[in-house]
C-alpha cells in the first residue's frame, strides 16, 4: 500500500547568498470538520450534507471557509507574513482545500496544496499548504497507519481488528526552504474515545519517529518538523517516549525531538479544552538540526521565553455561556453557531 | 382496599409485525453479530404468571390469584449491546383470593443490556441470548382508575431458531408506588412476573439501506470485473513543469475525456486560473499510478478534463500548463465511482515570482516576542459548587450560611428574584429543565457580565430558542422523595438557515412519594421560544413559559407527635375523606412569564442586549379557615398527651388518665385515623348541621386559598464592550414595576352554602360593633351586612403591594499578564407601598388607598483581584459592599389589615471579603477559601397570638446584625487507578448574630403599641446557669459540612459514591423567647435558670449520609443518544435527620407557681430516608 510520488520542482531557483535575516512561520491548524456540501462516494459525510443532520448548506459552508481564512489571515497580520508551511487537519477532500486557498482573505498567499485522499471512515484527511516561492517541494508521501512492526504490545488486537482499523494517514512532505532541506510530517492521531485506543497514539508517534530517523539517515542535516493534532498532550507518553519529545533544547540529542509546547502546556497555555481543562493537542516538534544546527533555527517568539505560540483572538473564543473562554466552534451541542474550530492554531518560527 | 397477589399460568401466543429482508448493516459490529436479534427491531408475545405483595401501609397483607396474564412488547436494539423496548405486561383480574376485585395493568419501558455483547462475548457464538433490563413501569388499576408508577428490572433469555424467530423466557420484578394522584391510599407493592413466548426480529424496510451500503453493493459487483486490461509501460515520474508529457497508452485528447478501460470509475474536474478565475485550456493532466504514467488528457476550452475507465486505486494527477506553477493532486478512485475534483486551480508562475518575500522582513519581536498569557478556565470549574450543589441539597445546605434569597438569579438579563420577598424564582420554571438549561454562574461576589449580582453568587438563565439543545429529547424520571413520575419532551431547532430558531419543552410531574403522605405533585409545564436573526447584527427573540399545577404541602409537627406516630415524616395536613387521602394545604400556581429580547452585535467588540419581561398569573395556597368552631388540626397541642399530663407540677397538667387515652389514640393511628389525621368527614358534618335559620348552611369550616397574584414588568438593557485588549466593560440599566394583589378566596365551602366575610379576631373583641368586624366596610355600608361569600369569592383581605425598582450598573474586567482584576458598582432606588382595596372595619382611615412609600437608595461596589502562578494555580480575592432595601414583606406591620409601616427601616448593609487559592491541572482541582462577611440592619416582621396579652399581635424586629466567617476546601484528585478520582468537601463556618435588635409589638385589632423600641435582650447570646456566655447562631444550614467520595468515569459511564457528615445545625430562633418578658415570668424576677431555659438555642445532632449514583449514555450513529442516571441517596436510611423547624411563638403562662413561663414544643422537619431517582432519556 505504500505509494511514493516524487515531483521535482523545476522552477528557477534563485538561491543567492542572502545575508538578510529570514524568518519563516510553520504551523498547524485543526479546521474542525471542513466539509463541502456534496456527498463523496464511499465517505461517511452524511452529517455534512444540506439535508444531513447538520443541514450543511452552501451558506454555512461559505461562512465556514470565510472563518477559516479569517484566522489564517489574522495570523499573517500578527506575524507580518503568511505561514510558509501550514499543516491542516479535519478536511474532507481536495475540493475544500481548493476553496480555502482561493478565499479572498488569503488568496494572495498563493498557497499550494499537498493532500492525499485518506482511508478515514468519516472522511477527514490532513493536508499541507505551502507558499511556493519560499518552499520548494521535492516529494510527498502518505504514510498509512500500520500496527506492525512495533515495540508496543498489540496482542490484545486480532489480525482482523487490525485489518479493519482505519484512521488517517500521516502526511510526509520534503522540500527546501532557503536551500536548506526540510521534511514535514502532518498527523491527526486517533482520538481518545473508545476503550482500546490508548496505544494507538503511541503507535502513531512511533511510525513518525521511525520514518523520521530513516529520513535523517538518508539526508544528513535535514531539518524535520512534526506537527499535528496528536489527541495527546506534549506531556503524554506518545510524545515524550515514542516521539522522543524533549522539553529543553539542551536535552535534545540527534535522535530526539524538541517539544516546545511541553513547557507551554505546563505554563497553562491551551489549544483546546476538554471538560473545562486546557490541553495542547496541536503539537509541533522539531528535530535536532533545528535547535543545534546551522542556518535556520527555531526562534523564541514569546516574551516569557517560549518557542511556540497558540494563536487566539477574542472573536475565536466563546465570550459567554457554559463554554465561556473556550474556542468558538462551528457547532455547539449539535446546533450551528457559526464559529471557527474547537482548536486554536499553533505555530513556530524558524529564522537565521 | 387494593391490590393483590396475582398469579397466573400460561400458554403462549405470538405477535408478528411486518418484515423486510434488508439488514441494517450500517453498524458493522452488528453485522458481524448473527445474534442477538440481529435485525434491530423485534416484537414478542407471551403469557405468564404474575405475583405481587401488597405493601400498603396500615393494611393487612393481601394476596390474590389472577387470571392468566399476557406479555406483549416491541423494541429495538440500538447498538448490539443496548436496546429499548416498550410493552404491556401483567394484565390480570385479581380477586380469586383475598382481594377486592381490582385489575392491574403495567406498561414497562425497558432499557435492555445485552449480556453477550457487553459482558460475556463468548456467549455470542451460541443461539442463546441473555438480556438484563432496567424498567420504568407506569401502572394502572382497573376499573378503579388509579394510576401509579414504579421501577423494576429483569432478565430475558432467548433461543434463536433462525434470524427471525426466537423463543424467550422473561422474569421481572417491580416495585410500584401507589398514590399518583394524591387522593388515593399511600403504599407500595411489589410484583414479580415470569413469561414465556415467541419473538420475531426484523428491520424496517429498505429505508435502512444507507448510501454507504449501496456503495458496498456496487463495489461487490465491481469486483467481478476483469483485471486491468492492458499492460502499462513503466515510465519515469513526471519530472516537472518544463518536461513535456510522456506518452501513455492514451494520447492526449484535447477537449474530450479519455477512457482507460472497462471500469465505471474515473476522475474529472475543471482546471482554472487561480488569479484570473478563468478556465485553463490546454492544460495537460497526467494520471500516474505510483511512478507509472497511465494516461494524459488535455483540458478543453472550459478547462474540463475527464479520465474514465479507471480501476479502483490511488493515483496522482500532475497538472501542467505553460506559465503556471505545476500542481499535483493525489486522488483515490474507490468503489467504481467517477471522482469529481471540481475546480483545481493553478497559480500563474509570474504571480509567484512577483510575490513579496515577506520572510525578509524582520520579525517584529523587538520586545522579544508575543505577550500571550495562558488562559486557564479556573472560573468555570468551581469544584466547590459542583460537589455541593446537588449532593448537599437534601440537607438544605446553604453556602456560607447566607439566606437563599441572597442568590441573585437573572433571566435574559432581568433580575428575577421575587419583588416582594427576594426569593429565588426557580419554581417559575421547575420542570422545564431543557428550555432553561443554558445558564452561566459566578460564585460569591465575583463580577458578572449580565448584571451587578450580589454577595452570594449570580446565575443567568438564557432561555432563548437558539440556546435550547438541538434535537428532540424525551425523558422519563421517577423518584421516591418528591413525586413518582416526570415525563418530559423538548425540542430545539438550533439556528436554521433562514435565521429562525424555535424550541419547546413540556413536562408533567405526577404522584406522591415514599416518605411523606399527602404530599403529591400534579404539575405541568410548558415552554415555547422563537428567535430570528436579522442580518448579521440583530437577533430578536420571544419566549413564554409557565408551570401550571398544584402540589400538596407538608407540615412540621412536634417531636411528641412524631414519636407517638413512630414516624418522623408524619404530615398533619391531610386526612381521609370518604376513605381517600385529601390534603388541606395545596399550592396552586399558574404564573406565565413572557419576554422579548433584542440582541445587537455591531462589531466583534460590542454587544447590546435588551429584554422586556412580564410575569403575571395566579399563585394560591390553600388552608383551612373556621368560624365559631374548634381548631381542626389533628396535632393541635390540646389533642396531645402532653396537654393532659406533665411530670412538672408547675404546668398543672395532672390528668394521667386523659393523657393515656390520648396516647392510646396516637399510638394506634390505624384504628383512630380520624383523630390522628384531619377529619374531613367531621368538617362536612359540622357544616351540614349549621343551618342559619333560613334553610341555608353557613359553613363553619372552609378551605381558603391565599392568593399572591403578581404583575411584574421588567426592562433590562446592557452593553458589553471589549474596550481594549486588556479591558472589557459591561454596563446596564434595569427597571421594574411590580403590582401584586394579595387576597384570599373560598376554595371549598366543605358542604356549606356560604361563609361570612368578617374578621373572627375582631369579633372576639368588638362583638357589638358590627362595623369593626367588617373586612370590607364599603360592602357593609352598601348592603347592610357582610358579604356571604361563595366558592371563588374574595374575602378576608384584598390589597396591592406596589414595588418600583430601578438602577444603573457597570463593571470592568482588566487583564495584565498573570494579573487580572475587576471592579463594579451599582446605584439604584427602590420604593414600595401598600394600596388597600378594602376599607377595614377596624382601621377605616388607614386601610383603603395608598400607604406612605418606603423608599431606599440601594447599590454596592465590588472589586476582585486574581494572580495566576504558572498555568495551574491562582490566588484571588473578592471584596464587596452592598446596600439592599428591605423587601415589601419586611416593611409593613400588618399588610392584611392596614397601611402602617415598620418604624426604623434601613437598608441592609453587607460587607464581604474572601481569599482563595485554586489548583487546577491534569485532573486535579483543589480550591481553598477563607471568607468573612458582616450584615447590618436586617429586619423581621411576624404576627402571632401572644399568650401574655391574650391578643393577636404584630411584631417587628430591626437592627439585626450577623457575622459569617469560615473556610471551605473542595478537591478532586485523580487516583493511580485510571479514571478514578477522590473528591471531597470540608466547609466549616461560624454564622452568628452580633447585635441586640430592637422590637416593637402592636395589638393587631387595636393598633395599640404594647412594646415600643425595646431590645431583644437575648437575641445574640445569653448567659447560661454557669455564667458562661452562649452565642446564638444563624439557623437554616449545617455550619459544618463535609464529604469524601470516589468518582469513576469512563466511556460515558459514571459511578459516584460518597459519605457525608453534617453538623452544627441550629433551630431558627423565635424572638419572643429572647425577650425579658419571656425570661422574667409573671413574678417579675429573672433567674439565671429562666434565662438559660428560655433563651437557649437548640443545636441539632450531627449525622452521616451515604449516597451513590451511576449513569451511562450511549451515542448511536452520531445521531441518537440514550442514557440513564440512577442516584440513591441516604443509603443508610437515616430517618433521624432534622433539616429545619421553628419554635412556636407561644408560652405556657398559666403555671401553678406564677414564677416563670414555659416554652411550647418546637416543630421540626425531617429529611427523607433512603430514596432514589432514576432518569432515562433519549435524544432523537
Amino acid at each position: 500500500m505504500k505509494r511514493f510520488i516524487t515531483l521535482i520542482a523545476l522552477a528557477v531557483l534563485t538561491i543567492g547568498a542572502c545575508a538578510q535575516k529570514r524568518s519563516y512561520v510553520i504551523g498547524f491548524y485543526n479546521l474542525e470538520n471542513l466539509f463541502d456540501t456534496y456527498h463523496d462516494e464511499g465517505k461517511n459525510d452524511y452529517q455534512y450534507l444540506p439535508d444531513g443532520q447538520n443541514n450543511w448548506t452552501e451558506a454555512k459552508y461559505a461562512q465556514k471557509q470565510k472563518n477559516m481564512a479569517r484566522v489564517i489571515r489574522a495570523m499573517r497580520d500578527d506575524n507580518g507574513r503568511y505561514h510558509t508551511i501550514l499543516g491542516v487537519s479535519e478536511i474532507e477532500n481536495r475540493h475544500v482545500l481548493e476553496d480555502l486557498v482561493n478565499e479572498p482573505a488569503i488568496a494572495d498567499a498563493n498557497y499550494q496544496i499537498v493532500h492525499y485522499d485518506g482511508p478515514d471512515r468519516r472522511g477527514v484527511d490532513v493536508a499541507l499548504f505551502y507558499k511556493p516561492e519560499q518552499f520548494k517541494l521535492i516529494e510527498s508521501q502518505s504514510i498509512p497507519f500500520t500496527f506492525l512492526p512495533s515495540s508496543i504490545d498489540f496482542s490484545a488486537w486480532t489480525k482482523e481488528e487490525m485489518d479493519h482499523f482505519k484512521t488517517r494517514d500521516i502526511l510526509f512532505v520534503r522540500g527546501t526552504i532557503d536551500g536548506e532541506m526540510f521534511a514535514f510530517y502532518v498527523a491527526h492521531l486517533p482520538s481518545r474515545l473508545g476503550g482500546k485506543g490508548a496505544d494507538l497514539r503511541p503507535r502513531g508517534a512511533e511510525i513518525i519517529y521511525d520514518h523520521a530517523m530513516k529520513v535523517q539517515q538518508q539526508y544528513p542535516g535535514i531539518k524535520i518538523v512534526v506537527m499535528g493534532d496528536m489527541n495527546d498532550n506534549p506531556s503524554d507518553v506518545s510524545m515524550t517516549k515514542y516521539l522522543h519529545g524533549r522539553e529543553f533544547i539542551k536535552d535534545v540529542t540527534p535522535t530526539d525531538f524538541y517539544s516546545p509546547f511541553l513547557s507551554m502546556l505546563k505554563a497553562g497555555y491551551s489549544s483546546l479544552y476538554y471538560r473545562g481543562e486546557g490541553n495542547i493537542y496541536d503539537i509541533i516538534l522539531t528535530n535536532h538540526a533545528l535547535v543545534h544546527g546551522e542556518g535556520l533555527q527555531i526562534k523564541k517568539i514569546n516574551k516569557k521565553g517560549y518557542y511556540g505560540r497558540v494563536f487566539k483572538k477574542d472573536w475565536m473564543t466563546n465570550q459567554s455561556g457554559q463554554y465561556k473562554g473556550t474556542p468558538f466552534r462551528t457547532f455547539s451541542g449539535g446546533a450551528y453557531v457559526g464559529g471557527y474550530s474547537d482548536h486554536y492554531p499553533t505555530y513556530i518560527v524558524v529564522s537565521k | 382496599m387494593l391490590k393483590k397477589l396475582t398469579s397466573s399460568l400460561l400458554l403462549f401466543a405470538c405477535a408478528c409485525v411486518y418484515a423486510s429482508a434488508a439488514e441494517d448493516s450500517t453498524d458493522k459490529l452488528r453485522a458481524a453479530d448473527p445474534l442477538p436479534f440481529s435485525q434491530g427491531w423485534f416484537a414478542g408475545a407471551g403469557l405468564g404468571a404474575n405475583i405481587g405483595a401488597d405493601g400498603l401501609k396500615g393494611d393487612n397483607p393481601e394476596f390474590s390469584i389472577g387470571l392468566p396474564g399476557m406479555h406483549l412488547y416491541a423494541g429495538k436494539w440500538i447498538t448490539p449491546a443496548f436496546g429499548l423496548r416498550f410493552g404491556i405486561q401483567g394484565l390480570h383480574a385479581a380477586g380469586f383470593y383475598g382481594a377486592d376485585g381490582y385489575e392491574f395493568l403495567a406498561a414497562p419501558v425497558d432499557l435492555m443490556v445485552n449480556i453477550p455483547s457487553l459482558l460475556i462475548p463468548s456467549l455470542k457464538k451460541t443461539p442463546f441470548d441473555f438480556s438484563l433490563y432496567l424498567s420504568a413501569v407506569p401502572a394502572w388499576g382497573l376499573p378503579s382508575g388509579y394510576y401509579a408508577f414504579g421501577v423494576g428490572g429483569g432478565l430475558q433469555a432467548s433461543y434463536s431458531f433462525n434470524d427471525n424467530w426466537a423463543a424467550f423466557a422473561d422474569a421481572r420484578g417491580s416495585i410500584i408506588g401507589q398514590n399518583i394522584t394524591g387522593i388515593l391510599n399511600q403504599g407500595i407493592f411489589a410484583t414479580a412476573a415470569v413469561s414465556v413466548g415467541a419473538q420475531y426480529s426484523f428491520s424496517l424496510g429498505k429505508k435502512a439501506l444507507t448510501p454507504e451500503v449501496a456503495a458496498q453493493d456496487a463495489k461487490a459487483s465491481e469486483q467481478a470485473a476483469p483485471e486491468i486490461p492492458q499492460e502499462v509501460p513503466a515510465g519515469e515520474p513526471a519530472p516537472g513543469i518544463a518536461e513535456t508529457a510522456v506518452s501513455g497508452i492514451n494520447e492526449p485528447a484535447p477537449g474530450s475525456g479519455v477512457v482507460l478501460g472497462e471500469y465505471t470509475g474515473g476522475v474529472k474536474g475543471v482546471i482554472v486560473n487561480r488569479t484570473a478565475k478563468s478556465a485553463v485550456e490546454g492544460a495537460r493532466v497526467k494520471l500516474y499510478s505510483g511512478a507509472s504514467e497511465l494516461a494524459t488528457v488535455v483540458t478543453d476550452a472550459e478547462g474540463n478534463f475527464s479520465l474514465q475507465g479507471v480501476p479502483d486505486g490511488m493515483y496522482s494527477l500532475v497538472i501542467e500548463a505553460p506559465e503556471f506553477y505545476a500542481n499535483q493532486v493525489n486522488v483515490t478512485v474507490n468503489d467504481g465511482y467517477m471522482k469529481n475534483m471540481f475546480k483545481l486551480s493553478l497559480t500563474p508562475s509570474q504571480v509567484i515570482e512577483n510575490a513579496d518575500d515577506a520572510s525578509l522582513q524582520e520579525f517584529d519581536m523587538d520586545d522579544s516576542g508575543y505577550n500571550d498569557s495562558p488562559t486557564v478556565l479556573f472560573g468555570s470549574n468551581d469544584i466547590f459548587a459542583s460537589l455541593t450543589s446537588f449532593n448537599f441539597s437534601s440537607v438544605r445546605y446553604r453556602q456560607r450560611g447566607y439566606a437563599s434569597e441572597s442568590q441573585t438569579v437573572y433571566l435574559a438579563g432581568v433580575k428575577m428574584n421575587d419583588a416582594l420577598t427576594g426569593y429565588g424564582p426557580f419554581s417559575l420554571w421547575s420542570g422545564l429543565n431543557e428550555g432553561l438549561r443554558a445558564k452561566e454562574s459566578v460564585s460569591g461576589s465575583d463580577i458578572f457580565q449580565y448584571g451587578f449580582g450580589g454577595y452570594n453568587g449570580a446565575t443567568q438563565f438564557f432561555g432563548n430558542a437558539s440556546s435550547v439543545r438541538k434535537g428532540l429529547r424525551a425523558s422519563v424520571l421517577t423518584n421516591s422523595a418528591l413525586y413518582r413520575l416526570r415525563l418530559m419532551l423538548s425540542y430545539g431547532s438550533g439556528q436554521l438557515d433562514n435565521g429562525w430558531s424555535y424550541a419547546f419543552n413540556v413536562s408533567a410531574r405526577m404522584g406522591g412519594n415514599d416518605w411523606v403522605d399527602g404530599v403529591y405533585y400534579r404539575s405541568f409545564a410548558y415552554f415555547g421560544a422563537v428567535e430570528k436573526k436579522l442580518g448579521d447584527k440583530h437577533t430578536l427573540g420571544l419566549v413564554t413559559f409557565a408551570t401550571p399545577g398544584q402540589r400538596g404541602a407538608q407540615n412540621g409537627s412536634t417531636q411528641e407527635v412524631y414519636d407517638l406516630m413512630g414516624d418522623n415524616m408524619y404530615n398533619s395536613n391531610w386526612g381521609y375523606q370518604n376513605g381517600k387521602v385529601r390534603n388541606s394545604r395545596v399550592r396552586k400556581t399558574f404564573e406565565p412569564v413572557t419576554y422579548l429580547t433584542w440582541k445587537f452585535v455591531p462589531s466583534d467588540d460590542l454587544e447590546v442586549n435588551a429584554t422586556l419581561l412580564w410575569r403575571t398569573g395566579k399563585n394560591g395556597y390553600t388552608a383551612l379557615d373556621w368560624y365559631d368552631a374548634s381548631d381542626p388540626r389533628p396535632d393541635y397541642y390540646r389533642n396531645l398527651p402532653s396537654y393532659f399530663f406533665n411530670e412538672n407540677p408547675d404546668y398543672n397538667r395532672l390528668n394521667p388518665q386523659k393523657a393515656a387515652w390520648a396516647r392510646e389514640v396516637w399510638t394506634h393511628s390505624g384504628t383512630y385515623r380520624d383523630l390522628t389525621h384531619l377529619n374531613w368527614d367531621r368538617l362536612y358534618t359540622v357544616n351540614s348541621l349549621s343551618d342559619d335559620g333560613n334553610g341555608r348552611l353557613r359553613s363553619k369550616y372552609v378551605q381558603e386559598e391565599r392568593h399572591i397574584d403578581q404583575n411584574d414588568l421588567n426592562f433590562a438593557a446592557r452593553v458589553k464592550w471589549n474596550a481594549l485588549p486588556w479591558m472589557k466593560v459591561n454596563g446596564g440599566v434595569n427597571a421594574r414595576i411590580n403590582r401584586t394583589e394579595y387576597y384570599k378566596t373560598i376554595a371549598d365551602l366543605l358542604g356549606g352554602d356560604y361563609f361570612v366575610n368578617i374578621d373572627n379576631f375582631a369579633e372576639r373583641d368588638f362583638a357589638v360593633n358590627q362595623e369593626a368586624l367588617q373586612n370590607d366596610l364599603d360592602y357593609y355600608y352598601a348592603h347592610g351586612s357582610a358579604q356571604k361569600v361563595k366558592k371563588g369569592d374574595k374575602y378576608g383581605y384584598d390589597y396591592y403591594a406596589q414595588v418600583r425598582d430601578a438602577g444603573l450598573w457597570a463593571n470592568a474586567e482588566l487583564t495584565r499578564g498573570n494579573l487580572s482584576g475587576n471592579i463594579g458598582a451599582r446605584l439604584g432606588t427602590q420604593a414600595s407601598w401598600r394600596d388597600g382595596l378594602w376599607k377595614k372595619g377596624l382601621f377605616p382611615d388607614n386601610s383603603k388607598g395608598k400607604s406612605d412609600k418606603a423608599s431606599f437608595v440601594t447599590g454596592g461596589v465590588k472589586a476582585n483581584a486574581s494572580y495566576s502562578i504558572g498555568g495551574k494555580m491562582r490566588v484571588f480575592a473578592n471584596f464587596g459592599w452592598f446596600a439592599d432595601a428591605p423587601t415589601f414583606t419586611q416593611s409593613f406591620v400588618s399588610p392584611r389589615t392596614r397601611n402602617t409601616m415598620v418604624d426604623g427601616l434601613k437598608t441592609v448593609k453587607t460587607l464581604t471579603t474572601d481569599l482563595n487559592w485554586q489548583y487546577f491541572s491534569n485532573g486535579y482541582n483543589v480550591k481553598l477559601t477563607g471568607f468573612f462577611s458582616t450584615m447590618k440592619d436586617g429586619s423581621k416582621v411576624m404576627s402571632f397570638y401572644d399568650d401574655l396579652q391574650n391578643a393577636f399581635t404584630n411584631f417587628s424586629m430591626t437592627g439585626i446584625d450577623q457575622r459569617h466567617m469560615g473556610v471551605e476546601l473542595a478537591f478532586r484528585v485523580p487516583l493511580p487507578i485510571a479514571n478514578l478520582a477522590l473528591q471531597g468537601v470540608f466547609a466549616y463556618g461560624n454564622y452568628i448574630y452580633t447585635s441586640t435588635p430592637r422590637m416593637t409589638q402592636t395589638v393587631d385589632n387595636s393598633e395599640t403599641v404594647t412594646i415600643k423600641d425595646e431590645p431583644v435582650t437575648y437575641w445574640k447570646s445569653h448567659t447560661d446557669v454557669d455564667g458562661k456566655t452562649v452565642k446564638h447562631f444563624v439557623a437554616g444550614t449545617p455550619q459544618l459540612a463535609t464529604s469524601l467520595g470516589l468518582s469513576w468515569n469512563k466511556n460515558y459511564w459514571f459511578v459516584d459514591a460518597d459519605v457525608e457528615y453534617f453538623g452544627n445545625s441550629y433551630l431558627d430562633m423565635n424572638p419572643l423567647y429572647r425577650t425579658r418578658y419571656a425570661t422574667t415570668g409573671p413574678d417579675g424576677y429573672e433567674s439565671p435558670l429562666e434565662v438559660d431555659y428560655m433563651a437557649s438555642q437548640e443545636k441539632f445532632p450531627g449525622f452521616f449520609l451515604l449516597n451513590a449514583s451511576v449513569g451511562k449514555s450511549w451515542y448511536i450513529h452520531y445521531k441518537y443518544q440514550l442514557g440513564f442516571s440512577l442516584s440513591a441517596k441516604n443509603l443508610l436510611n437515616n430517618t433521624e435527620v432534622r433539616t429545619g423547624g421553628y419554635e412556636q411563638t407561644r408560652l405556657v403562662d398559666n403555671t401553678v407557681g406564677k414564677e416563670r413561663y414555659y416554652r411550647f414544643d418546637s416543630k421540626y422537619f425531617y429529611m427523607s430516608g433512603f430514596n432514589y431517582m432514576l432518569n432515562i432519556y433519549f435524544r432523537f
